[in-house]
């Protein structure tokens, strides 16, 4: 697979179909807009006893958590629905290196959507502070995220109607990235284990942070072996391209 | 040397049901191969486990090309949900080339020539959703046809497709197979369109293939009719005429009973010695 091709491939659609549909990408990006300030301002009353700093990250976080998590199972699901996904199999040396294109284009996308909203953020949080979250924060968890999508996605090909249960678990992952967590004892190490859970948080440089990364590197590797296994068992059961 | 080589393959479906059962298949270079059957016999899960989107339980497929790989595949298979319905059919093969790396530098020239072959050239930039569905055929094929295949495998090709379009379609595998030497194996339903293209039919029946035997076509019926058009010489409409009903302007019915070998023999002469085209066949009661 020629993966600069398929990259500027997969871009090339998404851009196509966001100009192709303007108006609703224009909505989306409205929505986007008055949900994120909305949550902020409802999180930060509710949850975070008017500590901005956790309600900011947690209204910038909800659409990363979605993207990452909806990415793989969501584009598959997609390609179920429409009935594509059997060429998607014949056309692709490797449906899964197609996945995690598709993710690293679907991050941008995204990052694009939010890119306003981080503005703000930096703005109102600090720049630092702001790129230090991305870096302990948003990066394992968008990694570790993929990787349960991805299991979620090899879920997909064999049981179809799990299809109507992805956006409830995109509900539950939402909720569990913006929980906050004790950030004392043996939580600190804990935490690292779980990059997916409670990373709303925007404190300093948290001890053994890069365990994060060692966690998120094995989610996601965990993901592409049980995609791997849950594919060749809908090969076998003669379901890739059932709708 | 044949291209594909299949010993002993058996899919098995959860029931359990054995959609292909001990099938044995060659296939070699130039060669079209059609594959008749009732609903259900295997067609489609054949072609599906050659293109690998099934995984059989047992058997061998064995490809032989000049790098000893498997030689690149383009597929048709039944439906016309091959591409993204919000993506004019430009987009789709461009985004399908993509997917199966085809070289940018020269896709302009390849995607043009492909798209005046299966004639949507004019409607290239039009969303695939508003195709109608001999055109959503069209672009399907379309996205098999690119990157030049050895092996074509198709699925009910010509379903939805209207006559003139069976016809042109028709020529078109007929040059292909001479021009690039690919080889086809398709599975259809259309017995005028598997006379025609085919250089071998095969019949496969409860996941087994068999030699093609007029018997297994008409099952129960005890008449045979087939339509043809063309011109047969007066000395052959006079051998078979008890068999033949002239329709004028070159429309032909040829009809008896299907346990007369004489009807088969009159048919092959038509068809193969004096160019006659099948338009139909069916049995009756």
């Amino acid at each position: 697979m020629n993966v600069q091709a398929v990259l500027k491939a997969e871009m090339r659609r998404v851009l196509v179909t966001q100009r192709r549909y303007w108006f609703s990408t224009l909505t989306n990006l409205i929505v986007f807009g008055v949900v994120s300030v909305g949550s902020w301002v409802a999180l930060r009353k509710a949850f975070f006893k008017g500590e901005g700093i956790y309600a900011a990250s947690a209204a910038l976080l909800w659409p990363l958590v979605l993207a990452a998590f909806n990415t793989a199972s969501g584009e598959l699901k997609e390609d179920i629905k429409l009935g594509t996904i059997e060429q998607i199999y014949l056309s692709a040396p490797s449906v899964l290196r197609l996945l995690h294109l598709r993710s690293l284009v679907s991050f941008l996308e995204s990052l694009a959507f939010t890119t306003p909203m981080l503005l703000i953020g930096g703005y109102y949080l600090g720049w630092a502070t702001l790129g230090r979250w991305m870096v302990v924060q948003v990066v394992p968890l968008w990694m570790s995220l993929y990787g349960l999508g991805l299991v979620i996605a090899g879920l997909l090909l064999v049981y179809r109607r799990l299809g109507s249960l992805t956006n409830l678990l995109g509900m539950v992952v939402m909720a569990l990235a913006v929980i906050t967590l004790p950030t004392q004892g043996a939580w600190v190490w804990l935490r690292h284990l779980f990059p997916m859970v409670g990373a709303s948080a925007m404190s300093g440089w948290p001890e053994g942070w890069w365990l994060r990364y060692v966690a998120a590197a094995l989610y996601l590797f965990v993901g592409a072996w049980v995609f791997r296994r849950l594919e060749a068992k809908a090969k076998r059961l003669g379901l890739i391209g059932k709708y | 040397m044949p291209m594909l080589e299949v010993k002993h393959l058996v899919v098995e479906y959860p029931g359990p049901v054995r959609a292909l059962d001990g099938l044995d298949l060659t296939l070699r270079r130039g060669e079209i191969v059609c594959l008749l059957g009732a609903n259900g016999a295997g067609k489609t899960t054949l072609l599906k486990t050659l293109c690998g989107l099934v995984l059989p339980k047992e058997g061998e497929i064995r490809w032989e090309t000049p790098n000893g790989q498997r030689p690149r595949l383009g597929v048709l298979l039944e439906g016309s949900r091959a591409f993204y319905w919000n993506l004019t059919g430009w987009e789709n093969a461009a985004y399908f080339a993509a997917l199966k790396g085809l070289p940018e530098d020269s896709l302009d020239e390849h995607l043009e020539e492909l798209f005046q072959l299966v004639g949507l050239w004019e409607a290239r930039n039009r969303l695939a959703g508003d195709y109608s569905s001999g055109m959503k055929k069209r672009l399907s094929l379309l996205i098999a046809l690119l990157g030049k295949p050895d092996l074509l495998l198709l699925d009910e090709p010509t379903a939805g497709m209207d006559r003139v379009s069976v016809v042109e379609f028709e020529e078109y595998l007929h040059r292909i197979v001479q021009e690039e030497g690919i080889g086809i194996l398709c599975a259809t339903h259309l017995l005028s369109f598997a006379f025609t293209v085919a250089s071998r039919m095969v019949y496969l029946e409860k996941g087994k293939l068999k030699d093609w035997e007029w018997s297994s076509l008409f099952g129960r019926h005890r008449r045979a009719v087939f339509l043809l058009a063309g011109e047969i010489p007066q000395k052959t409409a006079e051998q078979y005429k008890p068999y033949l009903q002239d329709f004028g302007q070159g429309r032909w019915q040829l009809e008896g009973a299907t346990d007369d070998k004489t009807i088969f023999k009159a048919l092959e002469e038509l068809i193969v010695e004096q160019d006659l085209d099948l338009l139909q066949i069916y049995g009756v009661d």
